[in-house]
């Protein structure tokens, strides 16, 4: 199993590859890359932004419950809202800094430790931070996907 | 437009993504994610490692074309095999620096050439980088997803 350092390592490369498809898709930012029927993979930019960005500290709150830490402190308050890539950018930076302020204290002793979260009875911070690599990595390759 | 480090950046970044997308599919390196029906997505961790390492080099093959360079030597050879996580793992610093030693001398005043032509070839290198980091996120994503 990877350790703490070496999930954490990979959590912050899957964000600076989410940094690298918020900045190639601005000139396209709300141009939809498919239809409603498509679900998430039919969105623009903005709305991958708008879901992924938030959903850091989603991933920290849950990370934060196994290990029975108090969850951050949430600097996006209400609906997300990134009319750029630039806000998007502002947010991702905030968004980080308040899941680190957190997560970063994880060791690799409480890897295993678990929680219930989206949707499962028990997963473990392992899993939630390998989890947290596949969705920055997912909707990063959908915001600049060439298929759409 | 991002500059040519930058980009090499997030090329770097996506790289190690994959790279923990790979050791974390290491215990089902063989188990597919789907059918033949589905296409690549359905390929199992082996089968994606087997297409996106040698892609790396198919990159920097078209990089250097637009740049006028000579391509990278490839360090696979003939038909991808990797039988396991280690195996790709291997692999894929093999191809990781063939291709750095020749897309690392690349210049910002060199992002917008293209080699001329259609498809692939009428993508200018800021583009193909772009597509890189797509097509390495895309895959790593494809890895781990546990929508399978």
């Amino acid at each position: 199993m990877p350790t703490a350092d070496e999930l954490r390592a990979s959590v912050a490369a899957a964000r600076t590859v989410l940094r690298a498809a918020i900045t190639a898709a601005a000139d396209n930012w709300e141009t939809p890359k498919g239809t409603a029927d498509d679900g998430e993979a039919g969105w623009s930019p903005r709305q991958a932004a708008e879901h992924a960005v938030p959903s850091e500290m989603m991933f920290a709150d849950a990370i934060c419950a196994a290990c029975g830490y108090d969850g951050p402190e949430h600097p996006l308050t209400g609906e997300p809202s990134f009319a750029s890539a630039a806000e998007a950018l502002a947010a991702l930076d905030a968004v980080v800094a308040a899941a680190d302020s957190k997560v970063d204290y994880v060791q690799d002793e409480e890897l295993g430790k678990e929680t219930a979260a989206f949707g499962f009875d028990a997963v473990s911070v392992a899993w939630l931070m390998e989890m947290d690599v596949w969705h920055l990595a997912d909707h990063s390759a959908q915001m600049i996907s060439p298929m759409a | 437009m991002p500059t040519a480090d930058e980009l090499r950046a997030s090329v770097a970044a996506a790289r190690t993504v994959l790279r923990a997308a790979i050791t974390a599919s290491a215990d089902n390196w063989e188990t597919p994610k789907g059918t033949a029906e589905d296409g690549e997505a359905g390929w199992s961790p082996r089968q994606t490692a087997e297409h996106v390492i040698p892609s790396e080099i198919m990159f920097a093959g078209g990089i250097c074309a637009a740049c006028g360079y000579d391509g990278p030597e490839n360090p696979l050879g003939g038909e991808a095999s990797f039988a396991t996580a280690a195996d790709a793992l291997a692999a894929l610093d093999a191809v990781s620096a063939a291709a750095d030693s020749k897309v690392n001398y690349v210049q910002d005043e060199e992002l917008g050439k293209s080699a001329g032509g259609e498809g692939m070839a009428a993508v200018p290198v800021a583009g193909l980088m772009v597509m890189d980091v797509w097509h390495l996120a895309d895959h790593a994503a494809q890895m781990i997803t546990p929508m399978a």
